[in-house]
């Protein structure tokens, strides 16, 4: 159906509208800022300095630190949700009696508001109270309990995990509906040629979600990139700087330290990453029409 | 086909127009007949503040017939985003009620005006009710930008008297070199010497700047325009709080425990002694049953910073003020007033007693007398002010905390030496600072 | 390899599988339920036990106190102030912003991914990846801007100002995965029922709907559960504590009672989800009938 018409533009046009409409003010105000030196207490500051703003994040060496450390956040947390999400997600998609139960518990970590999911593991990854270190403990793979949210070593990859916690669920599902799709008759096919599960799952049915899998992929990355609320309430970017990403330092700038020339610097930075990443999913895994 | 398309258009129609007649019925409507609207944002406070406020305000609101007052709270994290974007936008309170310490920003900001421009005589009678030392906790620059309620003051010390005794002890510790050996002596399988708190929780921080001034520190130098927290008072300050970790006599980890953690800890009889502002006494050990008391924080041995000592620290965290986009400053002034009579003022001090209370009368009341004698006694005496200076409070403060307590956490993970880690800071903040000037 | 070994081979494998896969199940359950179960036998817990070195798995003395005080009763002297939760207030606002904004997504996410799958018009791509760009501006960056915004719209403080944000927030989302699972759907089908004198509406709502909708119902959830814990916004754009949605009337809470008491605050959190908790067990339901009738199977 690739003929010429004008009826995609009728369905997508007024929608399309509608998100322009929110979306570009808040997009052209933050290119725009990134380009002025604004400080909001200072008077006068909201002015145009070419790249000046630019020059001055990239010569700050704890920021470049954070750029990096942000795309090890999204890398990190991407890939294990789409893992986990992957597993669980085909697991789901059987008739096996135990999802029953499993499709009915598995939303709740999302339903928690990221506040709740962050006071949570705060307190079962404290480092005497913590209910984490106390079966890690009496499992003998720890001598004695950590804190893991309070040395440095430790912190940042506690709150990727909390993060994953929170994210597995949904990837899961958004998967396993995808994996219901797959035609039966492809997979009897399958079966008869002699194939065993592994083979099957990577020759037929992960070619088949492919679309999906990648469009998952995107919103996952930028999820894993918007969920700040967890560092924020478990850490505040803390300790010392360890668990600080674009969003919550953006989050800081906005809230305390008022530099909203870098802010927008710093936003423009954390877009190029996503818009990089998207990019590479699509042309990895995007079905070719 | 065409039906399709006609059938979607008039869904999108229909939802756009909706959306418009919603958004038109949202509009706020306009004064009526000579009755005035004040607008007021409260932000956060403890929960029994946060009831009587309304309550309060609710009483005002029907005393006045003119005055029409549209009063909304707000948790006290989202103060100043909320704040910002609200008089961007054009839409802030009449009255918001918020920290001391953001009075240099929003008043170079030019959010909040000055209350003697509105009515000089009314705001100067309100020292008649008030301690004189909170009243001029709020004044900047010569003016008074806000009316405060009350006050917190930091350090404080909590102990618990039957872990004291069992230890040998029947006083609490008077200086700090007490403190680390009480600490150390009082730890125990059972409990933990003390709890310390180290997180970037700005009242965190507040605590420990509060036993830096006790040494003779200063965060700036006013003179000069200098951050000096990278002297030797907030040195030796930090130098405590480390000592204390390292001998791993405090209760949790300071660094991921804040002062709600550390509350819990003390009230759960998981440490023997806390560090803390004068809302120690909060009304959720109310059903815990232990034998506890509070003192000042125990001094330096030896005063070790280049400035005067300051006995104490202290910020009014509930202070009314008015910002400048209000359209009848004289309405909002006259629910400040309200709130400045003694029958509300003393609410802190009758129902809250966390808070040292800036009405005078709250002084000769039975409930404050029966939670803090100390108190009392020392205001009785002139002295519970003396040398009580004002949390660190300049143009761009909230923009040099965040580094002083990276600082701070450096030097506690032992990851910077104390001074080194409070040198870097201070040379960032300086930029911040200065930027300012 | 003989016949006989061949047997008991896949004998071993037919017992072992079951085994195999119920393990793995309970360890997903067991993954994703403890946190949430902890902060449940949390909320069991009387104070006295909450801090107890070892820890305890279950409550010595189970109290329902702290679910009691959320509705003002008991609690010693001023507590009950503290405590209390109207949360069927919060709940309310939350299930009315959620449920409308999840229609207005689900329909134009599904009308748009049935345009953006079927037809490959020119600058197709660009203009999807530039709807997902919109959601990559990080969430702080942006508030300010959709404040004044909301602001001079005159919406301040109005649950419509939380649906129109959470609706143009989440439409890229739900545009871009309604595209992939009718990408999915195979184009033949509907084709079929055209030359079987269907026009294409009768075909979307013939082929794609039903075909479609575990796809556009997971779009549904995915939208709804974003919109339901949605935070900034809600906790900045509305001002009466009446007009309060679940997420921030719970934070308050969480902030307001101001100490490490998890019992108070499981409390708290798991009134607020359960209402969601039976709204999805329902669900899940019809998922399972969806999915054992077959109904997506080509």
């Amino acid at each position: 159906m690739g003929k010429k018409t004008y009826i995609p533009f009728v369905l997508i046009g007024p929608v399309y509208l509608l998100i322009m409409l929110f979306i570009a003010y808040p997009v052209i105000e933050i290119i725009r800022i990134s380009f002025t030196s604004w400080h909001f207490l200072i008077p006068n500051s909201d002015v145009f300095v070419g790249f000046e703003t630019y020059k001055a994040v990239l010569n700050d060496p704890l920021l470049i630190k954070i750029i990096w450390r942000t795309i090890l956040w999204m890398l990190m947390g991407t890939a294990f949700s789409l893992l986990l999400g992957l597993a669980i997600g085909y697991f789901l998609s059987f008739d096996y009696p135990i999802n029953r139960v499993l499709r009915a518990v598995i939303i709740l970590p999302w339903i928690l508001p990221p506040v709740v999911t962050a006071t949570i593991w705060q307190w079962m990854l404290n480092g005497k109270y913590g209910v984490i270190n106390d079966i890690l403990v009496r499992m003998h793979l720890i001598p004695e309990g950590v804190p893991w949210l309070a040395q440095l070593s430790t912190a940042f990859i506690a709150v990727n995990m909390v993060l994953v916690w929170k994210n597995v669920p949904l990837v899961s599902l958004l998967l396993s509906a995808a994996f219901q799709g797959v035609p039966e008759d492809m997979l009897e096919a399958a079966k008869i040629d002699g194939a065993n599960g592994w083979q099957r799952f990577w020759r037929i049915v992960f070619p088949y979600i492919k679309g999906i899998f990648s469009s998952v992929a995107v919103i996952v990355s930028i999820w894993c990139i918007q969920q700040f609320t967890i560092i924020w309430i478990a850490t505040q970017g803390g300790p010392a700087n360890a668990t600080h990403i674009l969003p919550t330092y953006i989050y800081q700038m906005f809230s305390q330290n008022y530099q909203f020339g870098k802010l927008g610097v710093l936003s423009i930075f954390n877009l190029l990453i996503l818009v990089i990443t998207a990019i590479v999913y699509l042309r990895l895994f995007r079905k070719q029409h | 086909m065409k039906k399709g398309v006609g059938l979607f258009l008039m869904i999108t129609m229909l939802l756009t127009f909706s959306t418009a007649l919603l958004m038109a019925n949202g509009q706020q409507e306009a004064d009526e007949g000579g009755v005035k609207t004040v607008r007021v944002w409260k932000m956060g406070g403890t929960p029994m503040e946060t009831e009587f406020f309304e309550e309060y305000t609710k009483k005002f609101d029907e005393e006045n017939e003119d005055i029409n007052i549209e009063y909304n709270y707000f948790y006290g994290q989202i103060r100043v985003s909320k704040i910002i974007s609200g008089f961007k936008a054009g839409n802030i309170a009449d009255v918001v009620v918020a920290f001391g310490q953001d009075i240099p920003d929003f008043a170079g900001l030019r959010i909040i005006q000055p209350l003697d421009d509105i009515d000089k005589e009314l705001v100067e009678g309100w020292k008649d009710n008030m301690v004189e030392e909170i009243y001029n906790v709020t004044k900047y620059r010569g003016k008074q930008y806000a009316l405060p309620t009350y006050v917190d003051m930091a350090p404080f010390l909590a102990y618990n008297k039957d872990m004291l005794a069992e230890a040998g002890y029947d006083r609490p510790p008077r200086t700090w070199s007490e403190l680390k050996e009480y600490a150390k002596n009082l730890t125990t399988d059972e409990h933990a010497g003390i709890a310390i708190q180290a997180t970037k929780t700005p009242v965190d921080l507040n605590i420990l700047e509060g036993i830096a001034y006790n040494n003779g520190g200063r965060y700036v130098d006013e003179e000069s325009g200098d951050i000096v927290f990278n002297g030797p008072g907030f040195a030796d300050a930090l130098q405590l709080y480390v000592d204390l970790v390292d001998a791993g006599v405090t209760a949790g980890n300071p660094i991921e425990d804040n002062f709600k953690n550390g509350a819990t800890y003390f009230a759960e009889g998981k440490a023997a002694m806390w560090v803390g502002m004068s809302w120690l006494i909060t009304p959720w050990y109310a059903d815990s049953e232990l034998n506890w008391g509070a003192i000042p924080f125990p001094k330096p041995d030896k005063v070790t910073g280049d400035y005067p000592v300051a006995a104490a620290v202290m910020d009014p965290t509930a202070a009314l003020m008015i910002t400048t986009q209000s359209e009848n400053p004289e309405a909002a002034l006259r629910y400040l007033d309200f709130w400045a009579q003694p029958e509300q003022l003393t609410l802190w001090g009758r129902e809250e007693i966390a808070r040292v209370p800036a009405a005078k009368k709250s002084y000769e009341l039975d409930k404050l007398k029966e939670f803090w004698p100390e108190w009392v006694e020392s205001y009785n005496e002139g002295t519970l002010f003396d040398g009580a200076v004002t949390v660190p409070r300049f143009n761009g403060v909230t923009s040099v905390q965040p580094e002083f307590g990276n600082a701070v956490q450096n030097a506690v993970l032992g990851v910077k030496g104390i001074q080194e880690a409070l040198d870097d800071a201070a040379s960032v903040a300086q930029e911040n600072y200065d930027l300012m000037k | 390899m003989t016949t006989a070994g061949w047997k008991t081979l896949t004998n071993l494998k037919k017992k072992t599988r079951p085994v195999l896969i119920n393990l793995f199940g309970i360890a997903v359950i067991i993954y994703c339920l403890f946190p949430i179960l902890w902060l449940f036998i949390s909320s069991l817990k009387p104070k006295s036990e909450l801090f107890d070195l070892p820890i305890r798995y279950f409550a010595q003395n189970p109290t329902l106190d702290y679910y009691g005080r959320l509705f003002g009763l008991g609690g010693p002297g001023g507590q009950n102030i503290v405590n209390r939760l109207p949360f069927l207030i919060y709940l309310k606002n939350s299930f009315f912003v959620a449920g409308i904004s999840v229609i207005i997504v689900v329909f134009l996410s599904a009308v748009a991914g049935y345009a953006f799958s079927r037809y490959h018009f020119r600058g197709r791509n660009g203009l999807l990846l530039s709807l997902i760009v919109t959601r990559m501006l990080p969430g702080p960056a942006i508030m300010l801007p959709v404040y004044v915004m909301i602001s001079k719209l005159g919406l301040i403080d109005n649950l419509w100002s939380l649906i129109l944000v959470h609706t143009v927030f989440g439409l890229p989302m739900g545009i871009w995965l309604s595209t992939s699972f009718i990408d999915n759907i195979p184009i033949e089908l509907e084709e079929a029922a055209i030359i079987d004198g269907c026009s294409r509406v009768g075909a979307f709502f013939r082929i794609i709907l039903p075909l479609g909708w575990i796809g556009l119902a997971t779009v549904g959830i995915f939208h709804f559960l974003g919109s339901w814990s949605e935070f900034a916004f809600a906790s900045i754009l509305i001002e009466s504590q009446k007009l309060r949605t679940a997420p921030v009337g719970l934070a308050e809470f969480i902030f307001n009672i101001q100490s490490a008491q998890f019992n108070q605050i499981g409390a708290a959190a798991i009134t607020m989800s359960l209402p969601l908790i039976v709204l999805f067990m329902m669900i899940q339901k019809q998922f399972v009938r969806g999915f054992v009738s077959g109904s997506v199977k080509g």
